[in-house]
């Protein structure tokens, strides 16, 4: 390759000294010196960037084609030739560098012609520059000056020139129009990218082009005002080629930036902020990134979400670039199909994306950042603006209150016509900032809304030729506010969850507010119907409001907080009882009030008073069964013995006088006696089973078992549970089998004694009549008190016909 | 007989030993608790020891462990308990393995001097001895589908007997027939009951008493 452009380089130099050397010694080139340098600048400006383009892209024939232009060019010189033949042939070539101009301009940036149009004006400009030229010499014995003769002449003719003339001012036009439309079109399709690289080129050309046009045009009218016009097609077109070089250049600026890039990417927070860097450098806002996450085997775009790679590819005059780190695919750039131009560029761009993407360890990692990133951006309120570069708000979003200015008066207003000077060239720099270099911007400034000094942070990013400002408050005021806030919402969620009930009053004991437990307990929304009224009216009962209002306007007086019970109305009109205090407190504007506090007390008096009752009963039942086991033994055992010792007196009074009287009398004693004992045993056992102690549950059981007048089933757990569980767990199945026997009519019956989450599970069922009334007779209310004594319960079920079944279930501690 | 007593009262301890004494036992020794029970069981080797139910320390079951362990140890040695309740499983308790030598009667029988000396001997040659109280509640319990309704009211007073541990002879005895009226009856019952004829007393005792726990 570089032998090739040494090769090319001394043939044009080599050239270029046979043209210096015709120019000087020509007998008919009035101004050689002159000529010479016009034609030096445009030769050597298209062979040089022709080579220079060509050793930057070899692939690319546009290199050499702009190489062409200078040594067609050069061509001309042999029309400085003194030799005849050799100044014919310089005659017929002189325009040829026009028609390889067309030719290399229609054939930028790619190299090669693509359309038949675009062909068929290439070769219109050749053949109107050579073939027309040449036919037309063959007709025209005229030569300029003290030039040599025209050695290709074949005839004068008129006619034949002037029918040449008109064909070449068509085909002039031809090319002319059709290039002008052909660039135009191109143009218009470019995207943002090659526009760029078209620029430079196209504005020269069509300059160069349009000059030419005039200087056809005005040759027929004055041939000196042509010539004039000639000079300024040749200047211009001595700008194409630096005009192609300052393209060059900025491909050169631009992978400058790729530095800046890296910067930009290593601190770019997310993947939006990331494709909008690469975005900006590449100058392709439509360029999209896509992250390859190895895991889930897919594709993310920069939002988040999934990305059709393939759709996305094969969209037209897109081109993807695979981002690598370390050997490994990590993303794709989709960008314009144009920037293949500029493949080193976007290489670099690519590289420094990778280290980005690698720097956040995993793209995994790079995700969660993302999520973590727009959680916050959801969840923060943020004031956002947007700017165009001159400080116009455009649009806002967020809460007026926020704002310096009503919204109305803020769209379409200019920063600096809203604030303070410093304050919005610190935002308008900024914005400019960001616009300019796609880089986001960031900084703090201070306004004054209604009076008070509020910070805020701005982030500045570009959106096409605007940016957006988003602001954040960082005021201590927004602080203490937003804890305010929290704290507020914080004791408002106690107040109403808690079972306490709470309502505010003033100092007349009207209602200023509720919380939810009073709402739901009296039935009564807490609004404008309950605020205002007296506290006692509204929540009271009745018969009881006069003492509370009483109450509370001596505290008003008095200022104490006393402990009170009353009992208040219920939803659904019932009353609950309540056990209540006040304490003064000030209320949200400052004024003296009570807080009356009270909780719902009515279940746990409930609960009391069925204790008292309970162990009432208990006593009551230990009262009377002492008086039984008096009155058994006063009326039995005692009267037995009383009777027993008389006997016993008589006895021994006859024992001498009638013998026979006394043993008849010791007999029935004896048998007194037999009877007294009898009795005793009983009591004994009425009293409690000593069985049931030495022995347990099951054997206990059996003996009441053995002792019913009906077949009884015992299954029993065998093991021993605590002494009171056992007495009442027994008592339970005594009382049940003595209630069988005397009223159910039953045939048999099952006791089952079972142990079931640490409880003692007794049964009784029998095949009766049901129909057993549980609170109806002292025996089942007594068992009741003494299992619930306990903590365990007692539960009858007797549906008439269906038996009745007993089950205590008591704890076993 | 050699009878050795164990009873935590002295007073009932004392009236008993001279009831035994005058119905010509041969009171060995006595005890207020169970290990000066053992201690003079060991020491005598009666035909007999008769033990209260309750005695110190704790007053609930010493007497019936103590006799247990008297069965165990010295299994020529009659054990008769008496005690205040009527409590089959008591008895039971007793009687689990084996009727022979065994007897369980309510404190009340001793004041009937006849029978009480009665049972004493029957214990102390290998029989048994019941309390009529007992077996009357456990002839008495209702059972679901009760063979026991399908006898007679003398076949039942027989079995009764049977169960306080009563030979054929002492069964005729007490209900004034012949031995010959007892043994058809004894048959007629096992027959009823469905269960093995056995000719020993003691094991009659047990079957009858397995049937009737059952």
């Amino acid at each position: 390759m570089r032998n090739r452009i040494l090769a090319v380089l001394t043939l044009a130099i080599a050239a270029t000294a046979g043209a210096l050397y015709l120019a000087f010694t020509s007998d008919h080139e009035e101004n050689p010196a002159f000529v010479t340098a016009v034609y030096l600048v445009i030769v050597w400006s298209f062979i040089g960037t022709g080579l220079f383009a060509w050793a930057r892209r070899p692939d690319n024939r546009f290199g050499p084609l702009m190489a062409s232009v200078g040594f067609a060019f050069m061509l001309g010189s042999l029309s400085e030739s003194n030799d005849a033949n050799v100044f014919a042939v310089g005659a017929i070539v002189g325009g040829l560098g026009i028609a390889v101009f067309v030719h290399a301009l229609l054939a930028f940036p790619r190299g090669y012609l693509e359309t038949r149009l675009v062909f068929a004006l290439v070769a219109t400009a050749y053949f109107v520059v050579v073939g027309v030229q040449a036919l037309y010499n063959a007709f025209n014995p005229e030569t300029c000056d003290g030039c040599p003769r025209n050695a290709i002449l074949v005839t004068d003719s008129e006619a034949a020139r002037t029918a040449l003339g008109v064909v070449a001012v068509i085909g002039a036009a031809f090319v002319l129009v059709g290039t002008a439309a052909v660039l135009a079109r191109r143009w218009r399709a470019a995207s943002p990218p090659l526009r760029r690289t078209l620029a430079p080129i196209f504005a020269t050309s069509a300059a160069t082009l349009s000059l030419l046009a005039l200087a056809i045009a005005v040759s027929f009218v004055s041939n000196q005002a042509s010539d004039v016009i000639w000079w300024f097609v040749l200047a211009s077109f001595a700008t194409v080629p630096l005009a192609f070089l300052a393209g060059l250049l900025q491909i050169r600026l631009a992978r400058a930036s790729v530095a800046t890039l890296v910067v930009e990417l290593l601190s770019a927070d997310g993947l939006e902020e990331l494709q909008d860097a690469i975005a900006g450098t590449l100058g392709d806002p439509e360029l999209e990134l896509a992250v390859w996450l190895p895991e889930t085997f897919e594709w993310i775009g920069a939002d988040g979400g999934a990305f059709d790679l393939a759709a996305a590819s094969d969209r037209e005059g897109r081109a993807t670039t695979f981002v690598e780190h370390e050997g490994e695919v990590v993303a794709t750039l989709v960008h314009d199909a144009a920037l293949e131009e500029e493949r080193d560029l976007v290489d670099a761009v690519g590289a420094a994306a990778g280290l980005a993407l690698a720097r956040e360890g995993t793209v995994e990692a790079l995700r969660r950042s993302e999520g973590r990133y727009r959680a916050l951006l959801d969840a923060a309120p943020d004031l956002m603006f947007r700017f165009d570069r001159e400080g116009t708000y455009l649009d806002f979003n967020g809460h007026p209150e926020d704002l310096v200015t009503p919204p109305e008066s803020l769209l379409g207003s200019r920063a600096h016509d809203i604030l303070p000077q410093e304050t919005a060239d610190h935002i308008v720099n900024g914005v400019r900032e960001a616009i300019d270099t796609g880089r986001l911007v960031t900084g703090d400034y201070r306004v004054t809304i209604d009076g008070v000094e509020r910070d805020f942070e701005a982030r500045i990013v570009k959106d096409g030729d605007e940016a957006i400002v988003i602001a954040r408050e960082f005021t201590e005021l927004k602080r203490l506010n937003l804890q305010l806030e929290r704290e507020r919402d914080y004791i408002r969620t106690v107040v109403d969850n808690a079972p306490s009930l709470f309502c505010m009053v003033d100092l007349e004991g009207r209602i200023l507010r509720f919380n939810q437990t009073l709402e739901l307990l009296a039935g009564v929304a807490d609004g404008a119907d309950a605020r205002g009224q007296p506290f006692w009216e509204v929540f009271i009962v009745p018969d009881e409001a006069d003492e509370v209002s009483r109450e509370l306007m001596s505290l008003a007086a008095e200022g104490a907080a006393g402990e009170h019970e009353n009992r208040w109305r219920a939803a659904g009109g019932g009353e609950a009882v309540v056990a209540w205090s006040t304490t003064p407190l000030l209320d949200e504007h400052g004024r003296p009030s009570f807080l009356i506090s009270g909780s719902d007390i009515t279940e746990r008096k409930e609960h009391e008073e069925e204790l008292r009752r309970s162990r009432t009963r208990l006593i009551e039942a230990g009262d009377a069964e002492r008086r039984r086991l008096e009155r058994n033994l006063h009326d039995g055992a005692q009267q037995r013995l009383v009777s027993l010792s008389l006997a016993m007196r008589l006895a021994q009074a006859k024992l001498k006088t009638d013998p026979a009287e006394a043993g008849k009398l010791l007999d029935s004693a004896s048998e007194e006696l037999a009877q007294a004992l009898e009795e005793l045993r009983e009591l004994a056992r009425g009293i409690h089973p000593a069985i049931l102690s030495d022995r347990g549950l099951p054997a206990a059981l059996e003996a009441l078992a053995g002792r019913a007048p009906l077949p009884v089933d015992i299954s029993a757990l065998d093991e021993r549970l605590p002494p009171p569980v056992e007495a009442a767990a027994y008592y339970v199945v005594s009382e049940a089998l003595t209630n069988v026997a005397k009223y159910a009519q039953a045939s048999a019956v099952d006791v089952r004694v079972t142990r079931l989450n640490g409880r003692a599970v007794v049964e009784v069922a029998d095949d009766g009549i049901g129909g057993a009334d549980p609170l109806a007779g002292s025996g089942l209310r007594g068992l009741a008190d003494r299992v619930e004594a306990l903590d365990g319960r007692l539960h009858v079920e007797s549906a008439p016909g269906r038996g009745t079944m007993i089950r205590a279930e008591i704890p076993c501690g | 007989m050699r009878v050795v007593l164990a009873e935590d009262s002295v007073l009932l301890r004392e009236g008993v030993a001279r009831i035994l004494g005058e119905a010509g036992f041969d009171v060995v020794g006595q005890a207020g608790n169970a290990d000066e029970l053992m201690l003079k069981v060991r020491s005598y080797s009666p035909d007999v020891a008769i033990v209260d139910i309750r005695m110190p320390p704790s007053h609930t079951d010493e007497g019936l462990r103590a006799a247990q362990e008297i069965r165990e140890r010295h299994p020529t040695v009659g054990v008769l308990v008496l005690s205040q309740y009527v409590e089959p499983s008591y008895a039971m308790e007793l009687l689990a393995e084996s009727a022979e030598g065994v007897g369980y009667l309510l404190k009340d029988r001793i004041s009937d001097v006849r029978e009480f000396a009665d049972a004493v001997r029957r214990v102390g040659e290998g029989g048994s001895a019941l309390d009529p109280t007992i077996v009357s509640q456990l002839v008495g319990r209702r059972r679901r589908d009760d063979p026991i309704d399908q006898l007679t009211p003398r076949e039942r007073e027989v079995l009764g007997l049977m169960a306080e541990g009563r030979s054929n002879s002492g069964i005729a005895e007490q209900l004034v027939v012949t031995e010959r009226a007892v043994e058809k009856h004894v048959t007629s019952i096992f027959s009823k009951l469905r269960l093995p004829a056995a000719s020993e007393d003691h094991r009659r005792v047990l079957a009858v008493l397995a049937y009737l726990r059952s």
